[in-house]
């Protein structure tokens, strides 16, 4: 068994669609959450919030990651600046092993520099991201694929069995991170009698914080059938999301369900940014054969309607 | 003779050591987390949470908020006031209570893209709301009956007198030094004027029971305010009351 295990490790890359594809949507995350907020950056990161330095200092986090929170004015954009580029180089998979690694240091810096502006998201992105700069997550659909294509492949710094592992062990680590966050939440939720009685959903939709649009949807909250709905189905696709994986037709259905439910919970309850990163991370559970066929088809879909796009002239 | 890369990577002593060991780190690694993450049970009880913790603190940090448990139903508001005197001189007067809560959820409304700068007071009022329920009722009416000439040094010693454990103290003066700064700079930009001092008070209230759905709502439930009292306006560097000023101003 041991054996079997080393060989899958050594032998090749696994994964290496579903990780470009959480790649792209991670450092389109970065990106645009650093541009919805760049007219608060300031008041939200910078000189206006070291009021928060009572608790920073407890937090443990290295002095290197003090960037944001030790730089002000000019250099505090700069710096902002650079994290916007290189989450863009990153989604473009540009360089992307060191755009990750500088996305990775930069968002934690800025992540670090204020405690009061943090969400669940950034906990899973920050190690995602730190696994991420292990694998290959360039290999397809990236600038560096193309490049590549053109070149031909560069010899590694590391021999190809070790980059393999840690690419396939990151790997590891990342999908061992998206089923613990959905199987301690499924356990932690069993503990609880409002999610036992199937109330649950309804309590935060009625506070202020997760509820944008109470105005408008409060019948829906309100009917019992439509709350029972919501909190059976979130406990059970948690719980049993890890054993629909093992199975190519659970899988799908799974997965669809899942991103339906972290759509709905992002929409409904304001915290579409963490919705985003739970959806972009559960793209590596998409196998390299159906993305591969599903680019087939957006290939076939495109060149099929090419052709009908260049020939204006054609009689319909 | 090994025929493939795989097979040579294998094959090698050395190579496959290297593979074990990092395999073995993985292991290690991923039963930390699980155990970290997972609810109270007998085999994390044996781990220990402090154990876990160091481990896991900072760079593996995640809590309850990762795994989205979700069932809140105290919604908590964070209000400022100050005493401002006229610049020319004179008595100070107290300006009218104003929830920042209440803006930013006002701003927010029907937005797909939130800024973050509107989690910012709703997550003051929760941790002092958690840092407040940490003392013990006589620590708590301490609190209450705090002025604005007390030092933090002289707060100290008196709510460790009350009673309690020294490190909710310790959680509680750091909030509580967190929120003065923050409504120090807050209320200098907001009115116009010396301010002189500055309060601030959490807002709660409890969802109504689910039986109560059809009857009642949450802004049926009447807020119960948890009071600090008068502290000494903080003025706070140059550059955050030129932040503030900026942000504030255009609210």
């Amino acid at each position: 068994m041991i054996e079997r295990a080393v060989g899958w490790l050594t032998g090749e890359k696994h994964s290496t669609y579903g990780l470009s594809v959480t790649r792209m949507i991670l450092g389109f995350i970065v990106a645009s959450q650093l541009a919805v907020n760049w007219p608060d950056r300031h008041y939200t990161w910078g000189d206006g919030s070291r009021w928060t330095e009572e608790v920073l200092a407890g937090r443990g986090w290295p002095s290197f990651l003090g960037l944001f929170s030790q730089s002000g004015g000019i250099g505090f954009d700069l710096a902002y600046l650079a994290t916007i580029l290189f989450g863009v180089l990153m989604m473009l998979g540009l360089y992307t092993r060191a755009s990750s690694f500088m996305t990775l240091l930069l968002w934690v810096s800025l992540y670090v520099s204020n405690p009061f502006v943090g969400s669940g998201g950034d906990a899973i992105l920050r190690m995602v991201l730190l696994y991420m700069c292990f694998t290959d997550a360039g290999r397809h659909w990236s600038l560096d694929a193309r490049l590549r294509g053109r070149r031909g492949e560069v010899a590694g710094l590391v021999p190809a069995w070790m980059s393999n592992t840690l690419h396939n062990l990151a790997t590891i680590l990342i999908v061992h991170q998206i089923v613990m966050v959905y199987l301690a939440s499924a356990f932690w939720k069993l503990q609880s009698a409002v999610w036992k009685d199937g109330t649950a959903v309804y309590y935060p939709l009625q506070t202020d914080a997760y509820s944008p649009w109470s105005d408008v949807l409060h019948p829906l909250y309100a009917s019992s059938a439509v709350i029972a709905g919501a909190t059976y189905t979130a406990v059970l696709l948690q719980l049993f999301f890890p054993v629909f994986l093992l199975y190519r037709p659970t899988r799908f259905l799974a997965l669809i369900a899942i991103t339906g439910m972290h759509l709905g919970i992002g929409l409904l309850m304001g915290i579409m940014y963490f919705s985003l990163v739970m959806i972009a991370v559960d793209m590596i559970l998409v196998s390299d054969g159906s993305w591969v066929r599903a680019q087939s088809w957006v290939q076939g879909r495109w060149r099929a309607w090419r052709p009908r796009e260049k020939s204006p002239g054609t009689a319909p | 003779m090994p025929s493939s890369p795989r097979d040579a990577a294998v094959a090698r002593p050395r190579h496959r050591w290297v593979v074990e060991l990092l395999l073995v780190a993985v292991v290690v690694h991923s039963v930390v987390l699980a155990l970290w993450l997972a609810p109270s049970s007998p085999l994390r009880d044996a781990a220990g949470d402090g154990r876990l913790a160091s481990y896991v603190n900072p760079y593996f940090q995640q809590g309850r908020d990762v795994v989205g448990v979700g069932a809140e139903r105290v919604d908590v508001s964070f209000s400022i006031r100050a005493r401002v005197a006229p610049d020319g001189g004179g008595r100070s007067r107290a300006t009218q209570w104003i929830d920042l809560t209440r803006l930013d959820d006002k701003a927010g409304r029907h937005d797909l893209t939130v800024g973050r700068v509107r989690l910012i007071a709703r997550r003051l009022a929760a941790n002092l709301d958690l840092a407040l329920a940490d003392l013990d009722e006589a620590q708590r009416a301490v609190v209450r009956g705090l002025t604005a000439n007390e030092l933090p040094s002289v707060v100290k010693v008196a709510l460790e007198k009350a009673g309690g454990r020294p490190a909710a103290v310790q959680v509680f003066q750091a909030y509580d030094q967190m929120a003065t700064q923050f409504t120090s700079l807050y209320a200098q930009s907001r009115w116009d004027g010396r301010v002189v001092q500055v309060q601030f008070r959490v807002g709660r209230r409890t969802v109504p029971p689910f039986a109560e759905r059809g009857t009642a709502s949450l802004d049926d439930v009447a807020v119960s305010h948890l009071s600090f009292g008068w502290r000494r306006t903080v003025r706070g560097p140059l550059e955050a009351r030129e932040t503030f000023d900026s942000y504030v101003k255009k609210r």
